[in-house]
């Protein structure tokens, strides 16, 4: 066998396939590299369709004072790239290379205006089968007067009794390292966590999930089955079970207060491609997630564990619409809107009642970092760029609006308590609003710039809080360092 | 990085400047979100919400670049992050940039598409066995045009460690074409 003449070293990699350093006699790496680069062809020209859409989209925003010139500047090297392929299929050289894709161009684009239209055409969908959705609505919830605030029988938890007292201050109660963390398969970085009725913290991280005493941090369980790439983990009312998503085998998990499995259903079994938040019934037997199917059609479903675990569609979401949460009583949706139509295309936040099938409200400012819906779905709280504003779902009115000045980048986080009186946010320090008195109850936890606080979850008796804190290196997320804190309230 | 010496960004007007940290910055950012993602109508979002925070920070045309490429990567990890803890997480995409080009023009002889479809195939199948890591380099190099280091920041590994895993695929798939010859020449 003939010794090969390799081009192909670490140090000059780049280059060569930009084209470069590869001699004549070396045909079958160039044949390799122009092959990589002919069969990709179709997924970087979407990708540079992909840029010029959002370049597109930011001369036209109206959120700036820059004027920016119609055209970017593509990469010059990135476009010689197509155009050697294209001046090599036109010229069929050496390889007999393949002519322009003028049929995939045609077949994609038929299809983009098939799913526009048929997008169009089902522009506002109605909300499918709202009677079912009742048994997933807590009995407790009611709406206080002129919707300025809100009390609640403790979302999910009406055994717990109403607190009165006013919240001033957190105090650290304890802390543990919750290990390692890392996103893989969409599973976020930051650990999340859920707090039981029973006080007990879930934890979900990279390689595990973990429960925890909130009252000294101690370990309570580890699961016993093998659940990696975990998230959105969600205690049932009677903190006797925890529902959760695996994205590393795209499946759902429910293990009880000990660790061990009740239910592994997998997204081909329920029918979904995609899972978001779980939400459980009052009498903790049924679980409520959003799924999304092959055609990224959105639905609500439900899953009845007493029986025989299949997943039954409860609501179709209108077109171009995602579920963001839904309020702690099942009775009202946070939805995120596309409307695909408008030029340039605008998005929105919209509240939508479910029981009526009719849209409450819709939020049009950007930014959005997060928002949350109260306990019972009167009030919604948006965290935007400068403050958290409290607004009326029913009309949209706003009812209080808390200055919010953040300093650094750290990842928003804001979480209604249970008893529907307090919000708390959080990114770089937490803060805890009282939403009657219209005024910051407490402030602490603050981190520095090279941690971001990434969850908060609330104690079922809006005594307490927990967060997950995430640490930078050199500006990036660590994947070993998450803490978690727990916090008593008073 | 290769865009270091250039000083465009302090010689242009406000509109060239943006167009430049767009042209510089846009394709990895993006792909970094993608990978994340798997949604590319939401990582489009993503791009264009941190690109607009940068139109709106004042001070950022007065950072230095080490500065600007840290900040524009640091919020865009948030925002990754911050969009993840409220979507639904979806498979992550594998093998979609690796499209069989059709066969439309008749001047291809039968032969020929027979012989494309078969090398097609071969190297589809050869990506298919690859890790998952290397896959997901190609996808970088290939579809997204990322160079070693831009990839290396997407992976959150260093520009050397790509160019070598890089090197090792890619001389792991011309093995393809060396079998093919060797055969041809029995």
């Amino acid at each position: 066998m003939k010794e090969h003449n390799d081009n192909l070293q670490s140090e000059t990699i780049d280059h060569v396939i930009e084209g470069g350093g590869l001699s004549q006699q070396d045909r079958q790496t160039s044949r390799l590299i122009q092959n990589l680069h002919t069969y990709s062809q179709e997924y970087a020209q979407e990708n540079e369709r992909s840029l010029d859409r959002i370049w597109s989209r930011m001369v036209q925003s109206q959120e700036h004072s820059v004027s920016l010139q119609a055209a970017w500047k593509r990469p010059e090297k990135r476009l010689a790239v197509i155009k050697e392929i294209k001046t090599m299929e036109e010229n069929n050289l050496s390889w007999g290379m393949n002519p322009p894709h003028s049929q995939a161009k045609k077949r994609r684009s038929f299809l983009r205006t098939l799913g526009i239209g048929l997008a169009a055409a089902v522009a506002i969908i109605a909300i499918l089968s709202f009677a079912v959705f009742s048994t997933f609505q807590h009995p407790a919830s009611q709406t206080a007067g002129n919707g300025s605030s809100t009390i609640t029988g403790g979302a999910g938890h009406p055994q717990q009794i109403q607190q009165q007292k006013v919240i001033s201050s957190g105090k650290q109660v304890c802390n543990l390292n919750a290990g390692s963390k890392v996103s893989i398969n969409g599973a976020p970085w930051t650990p999340q966590l859920a707090w039981s009725a029973q006080g007990q913290i879930g934890v979900t991280t990279y390689s595990n999930v973990k429960a925890y005493s909130a009252k000294d941090c101690g370990a309570a369980f580890s699961a016993s089955s093998s659940i990696q790439q975990a998230y959105g983990p969600v205690w049932s009312p009677d903190g006797k079970k925890l529902a959760l998503v695996d994205a590393g085998d795209n499946s759902i998990h429910v293990l009880d207060n000990h660790g061990n499995s009740i239910a592994h259903l997998t997204f081909s079994q329920l029918g979904t491609l995609g899972v978001g938040n779980l939400f459980w019934s009052s009498d903790s037997n049924k679980i409520m997630f959003a799924s999304q199917d092959a055609s990224q059609q959105e639905s609500v479903k439900s899953i009845d564990l007493t029986s025989n675990g299949k997943a039954a569609t409860m609501m179709m979401l209108p077109a171009n619409s995602g579920v963001i949460s839904f309020s702690a009583n099942g009775k009202v949706a946070l939805l995120s809107h596309t409307d695909m139509s408008a030029r340039p295309i605008k998005k929105d936040t919209e509240v939508w009642d479910v029981n009526s099938e009719k849209k409450l409200s819709s939020y049009t400012q950007q930014p959005i970092m997060n928002a949350a819906l109260s306990p019972d779905g009167a009030l919604i709280a948006i965290d935007g760029a400068n403050s958290v504003q409290i607004y009326t779902t029913a009309d949209g009115k706003l009812q209080a609006s808390f200055q919010n000045t953040v300093s650094g980048q750290g990842v928003h986080t804001i979480v209604w308590s249970p008893d529907g009186k307090y919000i708390a946010d959080a990114t770089n320090v937490i803060k805890v609003y009282d939403v009657n008195a219209k005024k910051i109850a407490a402030t602490f936890g603050q981190v520095d710039s090279q941690h971001w606080i990434t969850t908060l979850t609330w104690a079922p008796d809006s005594s307490g809080l927990a967060s997950s804190t995430l640490s930078l290196k050199d500006d990036v997320p660590s994947a070993t360092d998450n803490t978690v804190n727990v916090w008593a309230l008073s | 990085m290769q865009y270091k010496e250039d000083n465009l960004l302090k010689q242009s007007s406000d509109g060239e400047l943006y167009a430049e940290l767009y042209r510089r910055y846009a394709p990895a950012l993006f792909a970094y979100i993608y990978h994340h993602l798997s949604s590319r109508e939401d990582a489009e979002d993503i791009v264009l919400n941190v690109f607009l925070s940068v139109l709106q920070n004042q001070q950022f045309p007065t950072f230095e670049e080490q500065k600007q490429e840290a900040w524009l990567w640091t919020i865009t990890r948030n925002k990754t992050v911050d969009h993840l803890r409220r979507s639904i997480r979806r498979p992550q995409v594998s093998l979609e940039w690796l499209s069989e080009p059709l066969y439309a023009d008749d001047e291809c002889s039968p032969e020929q598409i027979s012989l494309e479809h078969e090398e097609y195939a071969q190297l589809a199948s050869a990506v298919c066995k690859l890790p998952e890591l290397q896959q997901e380099v190609l996808r970088l190099r290939f579809g997204h045009g990322l160079k070693s280091d831009e990839i290396g920041s997407v992976l959150e590994k260093s520009g050397s460690a790509v160019r070598a895993m890089l090197t090792r695929t890619l001389r792991l798939l011309r093995s393809i074409y060396k079998d093919q010859a060797e055969g041809d020449q029995l």
